[in-house]
């Protein structure tokens, strides 16, 4: 199995979210992704799995899937949030924040295109 | 100044840090990411938290210009405001966590840091170093680029280099 750069970012990303269930055990000033026990820290889970899977298939479709099903759990936490659901159904900020950044960069890596240019090819736009 | 000392002002390719360097960089973004993270969880509706510290901008006033701002414009508007924080923070811890489009992240907690530290930097028993180390920590992210540093930036940043699309160009100045 060859895993490029993209891959492990989608598996370091996919293991960032299945390993954010120790924050419902943290408590105090440490507890840095305020998430508590329910469908989020469940739902992080299962979709962190879902996108280790992908890293490790290769197949970008599958990526961007697990990217946009993040993208769909931050609309439910912010209808949640609105409606003020409490107990299994309680959403946080702080865990949407984080959705929000597994979400985007797996649709990052899987919508960008791969690098049509030879590897030699100056860095034109390295300038700034 | 020594010439030695000098900042490089040539226009090729960044040295690449060391790798002390490299995690130092990743490990400040990631911390970064982390304090919005953790800071934007209390800012939900009704957001009567964030009604009473953007309110200090007014009861103990750091620059009277935003002090008006905030008493006849932000006040006045506060739940779009409100709803308008909560987004931006959640987006700020997010997008600085993973690296992802980290200077444009960075400028955006620097502006978001001076707003806030222009609220609450007078309040009784606050340490006011806490909000200049946040702007100092975002001023490196920003100038370093430290999305490039173990972040999707710099796993990215080289397929949107060689793309010829304008969404492309806006990522690579954004990263």
């Amino acid at each position: 199995m060859r895993v490029d750069g993209r891959d492990r970012a989608t598996i370091v990303l996919g293991v960032a979210g299945i390993a954010s269930i120790v924050f419902v055990f943290f408590g105090g000033p440490f507890r840095f992704v305020p998430l508590p026990w329910g469908w989020m820290a469940i739902f992080g889970v299962l979709v962190g799995v879902f996108a280790v899977v992908a890293g490790l298939s290769g197949r970008r479709w599958l990526v961007v899937l697990a990217g946009a099903i993040f993208g769909a759990g931050i609309l439910v936490g912010l209808v949640l949030l609105l409606t003020g659901a409490a107990g299994f159904w309680k959403a946080s900020v702080g865990v949407l924040s984080l959705w929000s950044g597994l979400g985007m960069g797996l649709l990052a890596l899987g919508l960008t295109p791969e690098r049509t240019r030879s590897a030699v090819d100056p860095p034109a736009a390295d300038r700034d | 100044m020594t010439e030695a000392a000098r900042p490089d002002r040539s226009s090729g390719p960044a040295p690449r840090p060391t790798v002390k360097g490299y995690w130092s960089l990743a490990l400040l973004r990631i911390g970064i990411g982390l304090l919005w993270i953790q800071n934007a969880n209390w800012k939900f509706p009704p957001f009567a938290g964030l009604r009473g510290y953007t309110g200090a901008a007014v009861e103990h006033p750091v620059f009277p210009p935003f002090s008006w701002l905030v008493e006849h414009v932000i006040l006045v508007n506060f739940t779009p405001f409100a709803y308008g924080v909560m987004l931006l923070e959640m987006a700020l811890g997010g997008f600085l966590l993973v690296g992802l489009a980290t200077r444009w992240w960075a400028l955006l907690g620097i502006a978001q840091t001076v707003a806030i530290a222009l609220s609450v930097l007078n309040v009784p028993h606050e340490w006011h170093w806490s909000y200049l180390l946040m702007l100092l920590a975002h001023i490196v992210i920003l100038g370093t680029a430290a999305g490039r540093y173990a972040g999707l930036d710099g796993v990215l940043r080289p397929s949107w280099q060689s793309s010829s699309s304008r969404f492309a160009r806006v990522l690579v100045r954004a990263s």
